[in-house]
């Protein structure tokens, strides 16, 4: 049950947005889908004086611009699954619609929202790192962009400053690769384990992105004709291995490499 | 084997309820969402209850300061322990351990000295709102004296562990030792030819229906009485509990159970927020409201038991005996059944296999965690689970193959009853025919070559089998734990049957199954049947729902009720149609003189019974209401010669086999196929049946698989929320394929065992042999529940 009583704000741009929550940032939660918001305020984890959502600030578009896809923060992971723009992006469509939840989960949360929050064990920051995505954040100052590599900083922390909010994601087609993603559960409510973002080019040469076993996402390359190499040097990338209340750090790392394969298998 | 038919002139056989497929009573009404829970009720004036739950797994509570939150104009009330005590006494033990010379420890509605769990109730509120009361609890202040804690069983039992009782008797953790010992296990393990040991943990995980519990409690000042609607499957019994701890007398306690939406045991009575909403509604002359958070439901849990067991057996496979000396981990002290769970555990051993000498001793140990709740299975799933490990361990010890392993060890078709070396008397069964079936349902003996072929590729699959057997229906001699119950027949004067019975429903379909019996009985037509249950104030007096047992006593009486009706409805017909009464036939709601056209419609000579009871009636006693008891025959409560009591009538069987892939890179397994052979004598309603087999097994598959009650180390439940508690989902289990066999209970009147109980030992049993079998060629073994990717990829990096 939700404790206690909050101001509920919709605001119409995300001008206004960035304006609001410059008012008053240390008591306010801003709501992509909410499916992280809520669930937590329910639980008294959080006890916002305000509630600002996104949902009338025009965010909630997936559009094709110069070579790249871009993702307003309030679209949902079915908007991705139905969007001729971001077919573009295989590994994504496959990401977005590999959400759990069903349904009702993957109609209201956002990727935005996921992005924020900035939980290791999660589909979204793995992907954008791997994909090589921009994200680009507003204040009431303006806008600014971080690429996703440096965007997430830690489990539950992002460059995010306190003030900020996320605009957009803007992530390359990549011209001439093809790209796997794959992602490890425990079991079907499981939150993601470990997950692999692949880029392989014409050559053979193949990126992966490993999601989920870290603290932060790590990339690793190599060749997808020595795949046992690739998977030694994801597992070797993991310094700092995430654990939490399904998985401890230890066994993320030992299953990575198999993950950074079967990623490359999904792009092949 | 004969089974007393409930047809003294049978109703013909293709218009008979018995036997079918009837559908649900009143599915429409859940299939579109019109059906009232707990929580759907508005009783005017009612306010909010919320508690404060200890933060510390075990403390000395030196102060609650309710000062603050009483100040606070939304607090209407607020209780600590100190207080409560002055309106409410301990809480009766459902089953208590001292009925068998455990121990006991006082439980209060909210603690009081002492907290021994972290979750413990330390004080409560009550508010206009269930939002206001949850921020009300942060106005509570509580001075704690943090104590050392300790959550391991095992390590709770080694000298110098922490004590959670200080009060008297309690010199240590062990809350009751008890030993299943018959026969010379030393003397067999020196003859037998070989002698294998081993362990195996068997972990905690509970049962989660989605609906969790909720009380509306009400005292009416005027008539200085509760009215209760609390999702309970155990109106009566509860009755008695809360009559006990607030001390007012059962009649002064009315309990009515609305549709619940599920059970599986969390919703059998001791809980403390049952007696807690009445002492505030008592204050306060007010309904007052509780409703469980799913934080909440996950505290309590069941089963973890650590095996330590040895097998003596010969070259050809025979068990000639078994050690197996476990510990339960049951949790803190509560007065819910839980506990129970370790006494069955160690009373199924050996299940349905014929060990000479057997040595079973189980020690229930009380920790630092939550307490446990009865769960379904109610602790006869882990012998299941361990005696099946058991029997492969032996195979694979000989070289012979698992199934044939079972058929040599298991009871024969032809020695039933049959004594086990604990004192159970097993009805009927034919567990060698049961196997059989089952092995061809997956084709077991095709299965060979297509793992070796597997293996050829490196995919590990596996094959397990596991036997299940279920005693089900039990009296626990002492406890409230009733064995028999009560059901009522009424036909009113316009011929309309209205049944109500001792027995209630969690959902999954016994007022439907019981109404079948009664509309065969009575020639009447099911949907003319109207069913109440849950009601302590109007239905007859009944241990409400658990160890499956609505059609072994409820179905039973109702059986017996309705035969009274029709005796009277016989007796007045025939002097209506000039027949003798052996010539009537009641089917399809009438009465009709055999051979002939003459016949007569039930309602009126219903309504002759009422109107005309001096005249044409005047043979018969009016009105046309009968309740009757059933008590199964084959329960035994005087001790044997050796002490041991028969506490179950029936015992269901089942052979469950699971088909696996294991990937070995990351230790997930993949359930591809799962099916089970169910053997519950006669069936009422099969698709009831199997509806509760297809719902177990699931439970059982969760059970191997995924769920657990995980614990941090600082004593709080980290598996708190559906997404760390992974419960089974409907896309990722294959299809259930359920067989039956028919055997019936010679013991019980329509032939009929429990059902519902079964399916989740045995399948989580099947799985966890299945998987073993795949991981075999790796040389690894796992020795624990569950088989989730990380345990399974420990024991395969262990045996690199
Ligand atoms: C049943 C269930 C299943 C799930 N399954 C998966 C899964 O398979 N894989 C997975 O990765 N995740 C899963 N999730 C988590 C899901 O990804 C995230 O809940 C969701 O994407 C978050 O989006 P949201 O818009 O709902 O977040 P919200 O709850 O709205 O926000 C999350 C966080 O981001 C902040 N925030 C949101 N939008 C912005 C913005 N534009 N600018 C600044 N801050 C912002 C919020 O303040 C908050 O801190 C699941 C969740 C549930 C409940």
């Amino acid at each position: 049950m939700i404790k206690n009583r909050f101001q509920y704000l919709a605001p119409t741009s995300v001008e206004e947005a960035a304006n609001l929550l410059a008012a008053s940032p240390g008591d306010t939660e801003v709501i992509g889908g909410g499916t992280w918001v809520v669930v937590e305020m329910t639980a008294g984890d959080r006890d916002p004086r305000r509630v600002i959502d996104l949902k009338n600030a025009g965010l909630r578009y997936i559009r094709e611009e110069k070579g790249a896809v871009v993702i307003g923060a309030r679209a949902t992971y079915t908007d991705v699954v139905r969007s001729a723009a971001a077919a573009k992006l295989p590994a994504l469509v496959a990401m977005a619609a590999g959400v759990t939840g069903g349904g009702q989960l993957r109609n209201r949360a956002t990727l935005g929202g996921s992005a924020c929050y900035g939980n290791p064990s999660s589909d979204v920051p793995g992907l954008l790192v791997g994909l090589g995505a921009t994200l680009t954040v507003r204040s009431a100052g303006g806008t600014r962009s971080i690429a996703a590599a440096d965007f997430f900083t830690g489990p539950l922390r992002t460059a995010l400053q306190t003030g900020e909010l996320l605009e957009s994601m803007t992530i390359p087609v990549p011209a001439g690769m093809k790209q796997g993603y794959y992602k490890f559960k425990l079991a079907e409510s499981s939150w993601p384990i470990c997950t692999g973002t692949a880029l392989v080019g014409a050559d053979g040469s193949a990126t992966v992105t490993i999601g989920a076993a870290n603290c932060r996402p790590v990339t690793v390359t190599g060749s997808a004709s020595d795949l046992d190499g690739l998977a030694r040097a994801a597992e070797a990338a993991i310094t700092s291995p995430f654990s939490d209340t399904l998985a401890d750090g230890e066994y993320r790392k030992q299953i990575a490499g198999a993950i950074a394969k079967r990623a490359v298998k999904a792009a092949v | 084997m004969s089974v007393a038919s409930p047809y003294p002139k049978a109703v013909p056989e293709a218009n008979r309820y018995i036997g079918q497929r009837s559908r649900k009573l009143k599915g429409d009404q859940f299939l579109t969402g019109k059906t009232e829970y707990v929580n759907d009720l508005e009783l005017l004036g009612t306010v909010h209850m919320s508690v404060l739950r200890s933060p510390h797994p075990h403390a000395r509570i030196r102060n609650v300061d309710l000062s603050r939150v009483r100040q606070d104009p939304r607090c209407i009330s607020a209780l600590d322990g100190e207080e409560a005590k002055q309106h409410a006494d301990p809480i009766p033990h459902f089953i208590s351990a001292a009925v068998f010379g455990g121990k006991y420890n006082d439980v209060r509605v909210i603690a009081t000295g002492k907290v021994t769990y972290r979750g413990q109730i330390v004080a409560a509120v009550v508010a206009p709102s269930r939002g206001d009361a949850d921020a009300l609890l942060d106005l509570i202040d509580v001075d704690y004296e943090v104590l050392p804690f300790v959550l391991d069983g095992d390590e709770a039992l080694e000298p110098g562990a922490p004590l959670l009782y200080d009060t008297e008797g309690w010199e240590d953790n062990v809350v009751i030792r008890i030993p299943f010992v018959e026969g010379d296990f030393d003397a067999a393990a020196a003859g037998a030819d070989h002698t294998l040991e081993d362990t195996f943990y068997h972990h905690r995980y509970s049962t989660q229906p989605i609906e969790t519990r909720g009380y509306i409690a009400s005292w009416d000042p005027r008539a200085e009485a509760y009215t209760l609607h609390f999702a309970t499957q155990n109106p009566h019994p509860l009755r008695w509990v809360l009559s006990a701890a607030l001390r007012v007398s059962e009649a002064q306690i009315r309990i009515i159970a609305p549709t619940i939406g599920g059970g599986f045991g969390l919703k059998m009575p001791g809980h403390p927020e049952e007696g807690l909403t009445c002492v505030f509604s008592r204050i306060l002359g007010k309904p007052v409201k509780w409703i469980e958070e799913r934080d909440e439901a996950l505290l309590l849990g069941a089963r973890e038991h650590f095996h330590r067991f040895k097998v003596a057996f010969n070259a050809d496979g025979k068990i000639v005996g078994l050690r197996n000396h476990f510990t339960a981990n049951v949790g803190s002290i509560s007065a819910c059944p839980g506990w129970g769970m370790a006494f069955l555990a160690g009373l199924s051993f050996p299940t349905g296999y014929k060990i000479p000498a057997t040595d079973v001793v189980v020690t229930a140990v009380t920790t630092n965690k939550a307490p446990w709740q009865a769960a379904r299975g109610y602790g006869k799933e882990g012998p299941q689970i361990v005696m099946e490990r058991i029997i492969d361990l032996v195979a694979e010890a000989t070289g012979i193959d698992p199934a044939e392993v079972r058929r040599r060890n298991f009871i024969n078709k032809d020695e039933f009853p049959y004594k086990t070396n604990s004192g159970l008397n097993i009805d009927s069964g034919d567990y060698h025919q049961a196997l059989e079936t089952a092995l061809k349902l997956l084709d077991y003996d095709g299965f060979k070559a297509k793992q070796a072929a597997a293996l050829a590729e490196g995919r590990h699959i596996g094959f397990g089998i596991a036997f299940e057997l279920t005693p089900e229906s039990a009296d626990i001699p002492g406890t409230i734990v009733g064995g028999y119950d009560t059901s009522t027949v009424k036909m009113d004067p316009s011929g309309k049957v209205t049944l109500l019975t001792g027995v209630t429903t969690p959902g999954s379909g016994n007022d439907g199954g019981i109404a079948q019996i009664v509309a065969d009985t009575l020639g009447v037509d099911l949907d003319g049947i109207t069913v109440i249950q849950g009601d302590t104030d109007i239905c007859p007096y009944g241990f409400g729902n658990y160890s499956g047992r609505s059609m072994v006593s409820g179905g039973n009486a109702a059986l017996l009720a309705a035969r009274d009706i029709r005796v009277k409805l016989s007796k007045v017909a025939a002097f209506m149609l000039e027949a003798a009464e052996d010539d009537l036939v009641f089917d399809q709601g009438k009465i009709s003189v055999a051979g002939t056209d003459k016949a007569v419609a039930i309602k009126d000579v219903a309504n002759v019974i009422y109107t005309l009871a001096f005249a044409t009636a005047h043979m018969v006693e009016p009105p046309l209401e009968a309740t009757r008891v059933y008590k199964p025959d084959n329960i035994v409560h005087f001790p044997d010669e050796k002490g041991r009591i028969q506490p179950y009538p029936t015992y269901s069987n089942a052979v469950h086999v699971a088909i696996v892939e294991v990937d070995t890179e990351t230790g997930k397994v993949d359930l591809q196929r799962f099916g089970v052979l169910h053997d519950c004598g006669n069936m009422i309603n099969p698709m009831f049946v199997e509806g509760q087999m297809h719902g177990a097994a699931v439970m059982g598959f969760g059970a191997a698989l995924s769920e657990e009650c995980k614990y941090n180390a600082d004593g709080s439940l980290a598996a708190d929320r559906f997404k760390t508690y992974m419960m089974q989902r409907a896309n990722e289990i294959p299809m259930v394929e359920v067989e039956h066999q028919v055997t019936p209970s010679p013991f019980t009147l329509l032939g009929v065992k429990g059902a519902g109980e079964a399916g989740v030992g045995g399948a989580a049993g099947a799985i966890i042999n299945a998987v073993n079998d795949a991981i075999r060629p790796t040389g690894a073994r796992l020795r624990r529940t569950p088989a989730s990717p990380i345990h399974v990829l420990a024991a395969l990096k262990e045996a690199q």
